[in-house]
């Protein structure tokens, strides 16, 4: 190991702790402010990231830092990365949100993007759980509104 | 066991019976009225069958549960630590149905413990759990509505990577959805909002109604629009909403009008001063006091606009940063001179007499494609009298009056003279191409002249399709005559039509390649 590699801590907000090279956790562009101000002492918490969800950016953050991986594994991972329920793709974008990760937050808002694409409302109301709040006027006023978009 | 009729039948499983025995772990239950067979066929995917036509005997697939797309939920307070993980799917095995088959009740085989599956939101619970009545909203809770309740840069992201017209439907999905459309900072209006099934209105028509509704609910900049329209008709609506982009930090604007029926452009395109890709097909443009430069401006397109040369001269002087420039111009006019040092770029359709480059030291890709030109307008010289920086050269000979019935014009054979080139380098020119090829004398001198002047040429493609039509002696001409010693040729072509010229042996196989494609 040379003696230039640092390494940092990162604790979740479950007590979980995750040692890590600084090279790959600066992904995250609010470590890398961290780093760079020089207010990283030991551990770096992150009240808002559990461990499980930290073990899924690791894992992508490793994988691609990974060196000679060619474009079309990368593409397979990344396939097979958003791939997961709803509530974990949900807490995946909220620790990207966090650690201000772009890369990690375009591609799951992109894949939410795909399960919304091409879809009724109804059928987007019900694969994520959102409660119709409108009353059947308010509705018809808004299809009116909009009524180039529902052609 | 037909009850009404009292006569046993056999009923066949969707899969073979040999899956069934190497497997213990399958069930048939009750669900919803039908029969169902449920089985694992590994450790974490688990099928949900049920038997849809008990006299067709039809099968079919409801769910299957995958481990790692079902969300687990267990009780907060847990302290055993075998609660707080997921079981493993293929140690469960299914004990009955609830809600209409909604939900399957689930055993473990070694603990014996009790789960449900919520077959629509893909949860997975303890039994007593999510049962509970204290806690029966527990489940419901704990995934409500997660999209609506991701914070605003994050939906605003969302919205982006949809199309236009999705992202404005969600604006009926609920109450915190209704506006939140209008935040997005990108659209592009195209063929699919005027063409629809259900009303033929006029482009133009509907292009106004979804303006005046950008107008009224948009907040914030648009930084990117594009417009795909035919026949669109001057109105001051759309004027109007070209002058809302202009205030608005438009960033990259993106304009295809309609041939027949040229837009005249608002003078307002002229003041939008963040602009730093603008692309205007097909309409007219015209000179406005208004303009003081594109100061940000990296990539103009034009094509097929309406314009004189004064304006199209001064557009382009008037654009400091500009590094891309395309240019399709029908309409033969005065010569313009394009002295941008910032260019990288340049595609030009038209007359090639329109055009003179000066002054582009950084220019490395260059593509003229000519029209109808005249033999003493041609000055390769003059074109290239600036371009040492330059990779790429394509030429089309497609429109090229390269050649003229006579071949040995002087004319263009004296402008293509090695001496009048004395101080042209093609330093960098790595690629040549070279399409519609007609294999014609000052095409052969154009060849020769590049060849000689560009020391780090890689490819020279030749496009064959004028070659093909022409006579075998010509053909043999041209390779003869390319043979220059530092030159290895690649036949690319159909070898037994050529295989007379394939045979020939490339005479020095060496760095350059020369490809017939």
């Amino acid at each position: 190991m040379s003696s230039s590699t640092k390494f940092l801590t990162l604790k979740t907000c479950d007590d979980k702790k995750f040692v890590l090279d600084e090279a790959i956790a600066v992904r995250s562009q609010t470590i890398k402010n961290m780093v760079e101000d020089d207010c990283v002492s030991n551990v770096i918490p992150l009240p808002n990231v559990n461990s499980k969800t930290m073990t899924k950016v690791i894992e992508y953050w490793k994988k691609h830092s990974e060196e000679g991986v060619s474009k079309d594994v990368l593409m397979d991972f990344d396939k097979a990365f958003v791939k997961v329920h709803h509530s974990i793709l949900h807490a995946l974008i909220l620790a990207a949100n966090f650690l201000n990760d772009k890369e990690i937050l375009d591609m799951m808002c992109q894949e939410v993007a795909d399960r919304i694409k091409g879809k009724t409302p109804e059928e987007i109301r019900k694969e994520f759980d959102i409660k119709n709040d409108f009353t059947p006027e308010e509705e018809e006023e808004i299809r009116k509104e909009n009524a180039w978009a529902f052609e | 066991m037909d009850i009404k009729e009292g006569k046993f039948s056999i009923t066949y499983l969707p899969e073979r019976d040999d899956v069934v025995n190497k497997t213990n772990n399958y069930a048939l239950i009750q669900l919803d009225g039908f029969l169902s067979y449920i089985t694992c066929d590994s450790e974490a995917t688990m099928d949900v069958w049920i038997l849809e036509d008990f006299h067709g005997q039809v099968w079919s697939k409801k769910h299957t549960i995958v481990a790692e797309l079902t969300h687990y939920v267990c009780p907060s307070k847990s302290t055993r630590p075998n609660e707080r993980s997921m079981p493993e799917i293929g140690k469960l095995v299914a004990v009955g149905g609830a809600r209409n088959g909604e939900v399957l009740i689930l055993k473990h085989q070694k603990n014996s413990k009790q789960y449900l599956y919520y077959t629509k939101s893909r949860v997975l619970g303890d039994y007593w759990y999510t049962m509970s009545p204290n806690e029966s909203k527990c489940c419901r809770s704990l995934i409500p509505d997660v999209l609506s309740n991701l914070p605003d840069n994050v939906i605003d992201v969302i919205l982006m990577c949809l199309p236009c017209k999705d992202a404005v439907r969600t604006s009926i999905l609920s109450k915190k959805w209704r506006y939140k459309w209008c935040r997005r900072t990108e659209f592009t209006l195209d063929k699919s909002h005027w063409v629809t099934k259900n009303d033929l209105l006029h482009p133009t028509i509907k292009f106004k109604k979804i303006i005046c509704q950008f107008l009224t609910l948009h907040e914030g900049p648009i930084t990117k629009f594009t417009l795909d329209i035919v026949n669109l008709e001057n109105s001051p609506e759309i004027d109007n909403f070209i002058y809302f982009l202009s205030r608005n930090g438009i960033q990259h604007l993106v304009l295809h009008l309609s041939f027949d029926n040229p837009y005249k452009l608002p003078s307002s395109v002229f003041t939008c001063s963040q602009l730093r890709h603008l692309s205007l097909h097909n309409c007219s443009i015209h000179h406005s006091s208004a303009f003081k430069g594109f100061n940000r401006l990296i990539s103009l397109e034009l094509c097929e606009v309406i314009i004189s040369s004064e304006l199209l001269e001064s557009l382009i002087y008037h654009c400091p940063l500009l590094e891309q420039l395309m240019l399709v111009i029908l309409e033969n006019l005065d010569t313009i001179e394009i002295n941008v040092p910032t260019l990288r770029t340049l595609d030009f359709t038209g007359y090639i007499s329109s055009i003179c480059l000066k002054n582009s030291p950084r220019l490395v890709k260059l593509s003229l494609e000519g029209r109808y030109m005249e033999v003493e307008d041609l000055d390769f010289a003059k074109v290239f009298e600036s371009c040492s920086a330059l990779e790429h050269l394509l030429f089309d000979f497609s429109n090229f009056e390269l050649y003229s019935e006579d071949e040995e014009d002087d004319r263009i054979l004296e402008c293509l003279e090695l001496q009048r080139f004395s101080d042209v380098t093609f330093n960098h020119l790595r690629e040549v191409k070279l399409k519609c090829f007609g294999g014609t004398t000052p095409e052969m001198q154009l060849i020769k002249l590049l060849l000689a002047k560009s020391p780090v040429l890689v490819r020279m493609l030749i496009d064959r399709w004028f070659l093909e039509h022409g006579s075998l002696d010509t053909r043999l001409r041209i390779l003869n005559e390319t043979q220059v010693p530092r030159i290895s040729i690649q036949h690319a072509v159909d070898p037994a039509e050529h295989s007379r010229v394939s045979d020939e042996p490339p005479c020095f196989p060496e760095d350059s390649v020369i490809s017939f494609s």
